[in-house]
């Protein structure tokens, strides 16, 4: 639940936790709020921006538009893949389609395709190729579009 | 054994979880995420999001399970009871994968699981069973032969039924057809498999059961036997142990034949053989529930042992270190089972947030539960919300200390069967320990009526 008050809050005690530690960097999840803190060069420069994960301009989103998780509808094994032998469904900075395969979670040799509900581009992907995934685990961040 | 996966939620989470802290071992709790708030998943080292509030989908799904037990690097798993702790398939999978399954082997909960198997098991080895029709019936035509044999009232069971699912009492000739459509319906709903078969209904029994513990070096000891006879609908409400003034040697002989039931079948882990006590005090093997009991808790507080520890100890490979007929077996103890369950409005199941809670304490007294203030009471699961065990060196004692505990017991947001239990522990026959299967009907009867 996005709460812009509790957020707000939220971001002014993570700088404080932030401040004099020597984290670079710090991405903190809730219920449809990321907050992220990076630290440029200037120690106490730090600059709270929510939801916005953007490593390059592609990936720009809106100010205030939280980046979308994509998670995994189940538990079992992630794959970037269709086959090893094959490209992945998406790579950072990829522009997705709402309804769109972008991963597989694998249980017991069903392959359960993974979809975007959103369309968007893709900022990360917080999971290597193989790795067990929990039920709802973020697997990649979509920005928004525009 | 480095790290356990729980394979369950509320107050039997819990208690794993300490058991895993007493012995020094790795806690892992798999959760739903209706339970992703609960104090099991607070408690743990880690926890695991397995799935959504349907069981089916989390509680109840082997394989959610087992990946969950590759990503936290678990490598024994304790089912708890209910959900896949009577699965054969799960034990069976856990095996398969080299995880240690804290219970017995996949053979015996099959073995058990399968009502009929179990009741021929059971009589061959000389522990006696209900006459009844030895074997699933088919079609009615059968089944009114077999009736006629064993007598009215009888009673029809689903040959996968258990924990009180899947029965029902016969009391004429006339209602046979339309209860045996009934029941098998039931049947195959609840436990996808319609067979059927037919025992004896014993009136005005008691339900007594005998905890067991065999290790896998051929060491069988029962530690007593629990009186669960306070029941509705074939839920147990509360349980007591020693059961209060049984005739003759009679608790001699259930214990007797729980070894021998046990020791016969080459049993492995903490079991438990339930036997139905007619009027006349002549016991009845009923069934074997092979894994933990939710009422495990009053035989820990008689014997000293802690039972969830010692289905750990068994399972990697440990041996019995106590004989038969050493544990302490002098003090008395009794458990209610604190339900969200509206009595007054047939008890219907509750849901709320815990608002204010004031759990009982003080000498003799134990509470195992997951509540805490704050937290909500989910809709997706059992009713039980906390147990309370009093525990003294007689009956007498351990009956005070109960009403003292429900007197401090409050928990309010949620309603809860806790007055039924107050007028339980005031009643004049269940304070003299003579009580039957209808005791609750009774009270409840009787608190209708002067209200």
């Amino acid at each position: 639940m996005t709460d812009l008050r509790a957020t707000v809050e939220a971001t002014g005690l993570i700088l404080d936790l932030v401040r004099g530690s020597d984290v670079q960097r710090l991405v903190v999840q809730g219920d449809g709020v990321t907050i992220e803190v990076e630290r440029s060069a200037l120690p106490a420069a730090s600059a709270a921006r929510p939801s916005e994960a953007a490593p390059d301009a592609a990936a720009e989103t809106t100010a205030g538009e939280p980046a979308e998780a994509v998670t995994a509808p189940l538990m079992g094994v992630f794959y970037q893949r269709p086959a090893p032998d094959q490209p992945p469904f998406v790579t950072v900075g990829q522009h997705v389609e709402a309804g769109e395969q972008v991963a597989i979670v694998e249980a017991m040799k069903m392959m359960n395709p993974v979809v975007a509900e959103h369309a968007g581009v893709v900022v990360r992907i917080n999971v290597a190729d193989g790795e067990v995934v929990e039920f709802e685990q973020p697997l990649m961040e979509l920005g928004a579009v525009g | 054994m480095e790290r356990l996966l729980v394979g369950n939620r509320g107050e039997i989470a819990v208690r794993i979880v300490r058991a895993c802290h007493d012995l020094g071992i790795g806690s892992v709790v798999a959760y739903s995420s209706a339970d992703r708030d609960s104090l099991a998943v607070e408690l743990a080292d880690r926890a695991v999001h397995i799935g959504p509030p349907p069981a089916r989908r989390s509680y109840n799904d082997i394989p959610s399970l087992l990946y969950a037990c590759a990503l936290a690097e678990a490598d024994a798993v304790h089912p708890g009871y209910g959900f896949l702790s009577e699965e054969p398939l799960f034990a069976t999978a856990c095996a398969e994968v080299g995880l240690t399954f804290v219970g017995p082997s996949p053979k015996h909960i099959a073995l058990m699981g399968n009502k009929l198997d179990a009741r021929a098991a059971m009589r061959a080895c000389g522990v006696p069973v209900l006459p009844g029709s030895d074997g699933a019936v088919e079609g009615i035509a059968q089944a009114a032969e077999a009736a006629d044999r064993i007598g009215y009232p009888l009673i029809l069971k689903a040959v996968a039924g258990g924990g009180g699912r899947g029965m029902c009492v016969v009391r004429a000739p006339g209602e046979l057809a339309r209860m045996w459509e009934d029941t098998r319906a039931v049947a195959r709903t609840l436990f996808r498999d319609d067979r059927i078969y037919l025992e004896r209904y014993v009136p005005r029994g008691r339900h007594i059961e005998v905890q067991i513990l065999a290790d896998s070096f051929g060491n069988v000891i029962d530690l007593g036997e629990r009186d669960c006879t306070v029941q509705r609908r074939h839920q147990k409400l509360a349980e007591e142990t020693p059961a209060p003034s049984l005739p003759g040697d009679l608790r001699e002989r259930l214990r007797e034949a729980a070894v021998l039931g046990a020791t016969s079948v080459e049993y492995v882990s903490a079991g438990t053989m339930e036997f139905l006590v007619s009027d006349d005090g002549e016991p009845y093997f009923l069934e074997m529930n092979t894994r933990l009991q939710v009422e495990h808790p009053v035989t820990e507080e008689r014997t000293g042992i802690d039972l969830v520890e010692w289905m750990i100890r068994i399972a990697r490979g440990e041996a019995l270190p106590f004989r038969q007929r050493e544990p302490d077996l002098d003090r008395h103890a009794i458990e209610v089972r604190i339900n969200a369950e509206d009595v007054a409005r047939d008890w219907a199941g509750s849901t709320g947030r815990v608002e204010r809670l004031r759990l009982p304490g003080g000498p003799g007294i134990r509470v195992d539960t997951h509540l805490y203030e704050g937290y909500v009471v989910p809709p997706f699961y059992d009713s039980l919300l906390a147990k309370i065990i009093a525990t003294g060196p007689t009956r007498d004692v351990a009956l005070r200390r109960m009403a003292r505990a429900l007197r401090e017991f409050r928990c309010e947001g949620v309603v809860t069967n806790a007055d039924f239990h107050r007028t339980l522990l005031a009643d004049r026959d269940f304070r003299a320990g003579d009580y039957r299967l209808d005791i609750v009907d009774k009270l409840c009867t009787t608190e209708r009526s002067t209200t």
